[in-house]
């Protein structure tokens, strides 16, 4: 959780303050998120809301930190800032360094649920924003928690991206964010990046709503580290084409993907210029 | 000083000016809405290549905002659908090719003999899933192509890091660079 909202913040640092306002957005996002599927009650029942807030976020850790008291309304939860209370304060975020002394205090690992409501409002809040332009943030993201990890010590730092993303792998198969993973690439030159997940809850919750709601962002954090690990070779990634979902937790996603090389040549705008229109 | 203001400021005295439009990701939809707004009322109907907003989210938003749905047709590269053609818009499947963008353009500038300006939105959607030197080519592909069909042009792009050196390039054959403000 950690390495994410570092990855978070450190990608949005370039628009200096600003950026409040897509982390405003990314917690209401968040709360809504929360109720809908029925983790908090509704709101409207403020008293239940804020107990229950205040329940998940202590269990996972983040207890001395929540506002969830109006002064003006006793019992009514204050607006709480979702993304504020989860940020862990005492790794220095903004200025990149995170001493390993401080490794949490809280617990290592949270409850899938809260996860994937960062997930979710991170990935909501850039698409209502900046549409697909927002994975180029999202990219970023899986930059910083690269560093973070490595910076950490949870990753092996390697100069070879095979073992690099090996090791990323392992990581997030150990951290239970899949029970295996295996990719593979297909085509000559290769032009689809096959993933086969086993038990990614990411898959049938935060990217199955994300698609309902037509977005074509893609927030799973391994790809994001993976992409990044990917760029630093020019590969780029383009759309998914196909997913499939299986009711036994199996998942197998299909992208474009591009190696380094030019795909719009001096030829491709010769052609275009002697079009007659 | 809104965005409008800014393009208008520097292109007011260019007849058919290509504008290349930077714009903080904070104020993407407002700086968008007001280009948009500012390109349809100087040169009328206009032609949105969209790669990074549904072509039915985008006329939904306009018309909110006042303008004319007749305004614009759309070449869209976002929607998740097979390629197909409405009245206003053609849809082109998602994340399609740069030399797929350039025959729907140029088929599309030829059939919409009304389109009087070209808005691109984005330039830094292309930059997901194609290398910086290849959007540079295109863009300029693209602007040279309206140029000599005398048709203005808006680039837009969302400020970050990741465009910064596509920036350089399309500034050197764009006749102005806008830069919006921040959230006021």
């Amino acid at each position: 959780m950690d390495a994410l909202l570092y990855g978070l913040l450190k990608s949005l640092d370039f628009i200096g303050e600003q950026k409040r306002v897509i982390l405003d957005r990314m917690g209401s996002v968040m709360l809504q998120y929360l109720v809908e599927t029925g983790t908090v009650p509704s709101s409207g029942r403020p008293r239940e809301f804020a107990r229950s807030l205040r329940r998940l976020l202590i269990k996972n850790g983040y207890g001395p930190k929540i506002p969830l008291q109006s002064k003006a309304m006793p019992g009514a939860p204050s607006s709480p800032n979702l993304v504020e209370i989860l940020t862990p304060t005492d790794r220095h975020l903004a200025g990149g360094v995170f001493p390993k002394s401080s490794v949490s205090r809280r617990k290592e690992k949270v409850d899938w649920v809260l996860y994937e409501t960062v997930l979710y409002g991170m990935t909501r809040a850039l698409d209502d924003q900046l549409g697909v332009q927002g994975q180029l943030i999202l990219d970023r993201i899986g930059t910083g928690m690269l560093d973070y990890l490595l910076e950490l010590g949870a990753i092996e730092r390697s100069d070879d991206p095979k073992i690099l993303i090996q090791s990323v792998i392992d990581y997030f198969v150990k951290a239970g964010y899949a029970k295996s993973f295996q990719f593979e690439l297909e085509g000559a030159p290769p032009d689809t990046f096959v993933s086969r997940y086993e038990s990614a809850r990411y898959y049938t919750t935060v990217f199955r709503r994300i698609q309902k709601e037509g977005s074509a962002l893609l927030s799973c954090p391994l790809c994001l580290v993976g992409h990044s690990i990917w760029g630093t070779q020019g590969w780029k990634f383009g759309d998914i084409f196909e997913v499939r979902i299986q009711s036994s937790g199996k998942v197998l996603v299909k992208a474009k993907v591009y190696p380094s090389m030019e795909r719009f040549t001096e030829k491709d705008a010769l052609r275009f210029a002697r079009m007659k229109v | 000083m809104s965005v409008r203001e800014l393009i208008d400021k520097q292109t007011s005295r260019i007849e058919n000016p290509v504008v290349l439009l930077s714009v903080n990701p904070v104020v993407y939809q407002e700086g968008i809405m007001s280009a948009i707004k500012y390109f349809s009322e100087r040169f009328g109907m206009g032609l949105y290549i969209t790669l990074n907003k549904p072509c039915a989210f985008l006329q939904g938003a306009f018309e909110k905002d006042g303008l004319a749905p007749g305004n614009l047709v759309y070449l869209d590269s976002i929607t998740n659908t097979p390629e197909r053609r409405t009245e206003s818009c053609h849809y082109l499947g998602r994340m399609r090719e740069l030399t797929d963008l350039c025959i729907a353009l140029a088929n599309m500038i030829s059939e919409e003999k009304e389109v009087k300006f070209v808005f691109v939105d984005s330039v830094s959607t292309l930059l997901i899933y194609n290398d910086s030197k290849s959007v540079a080519r295109f863009c300029h592909s693209v602007t040279e192509k309206l140029r000599s069909m005398g048709l203005p042009a808006a680039l837009v792009l969302v400020e970050m890091e990741e465009g910064k050196d596509v920036v350089a390039q399309l500034a050197q054959f764009c006749d102005a660079y806008v830069k919006t403000g921040e959230l006021k």
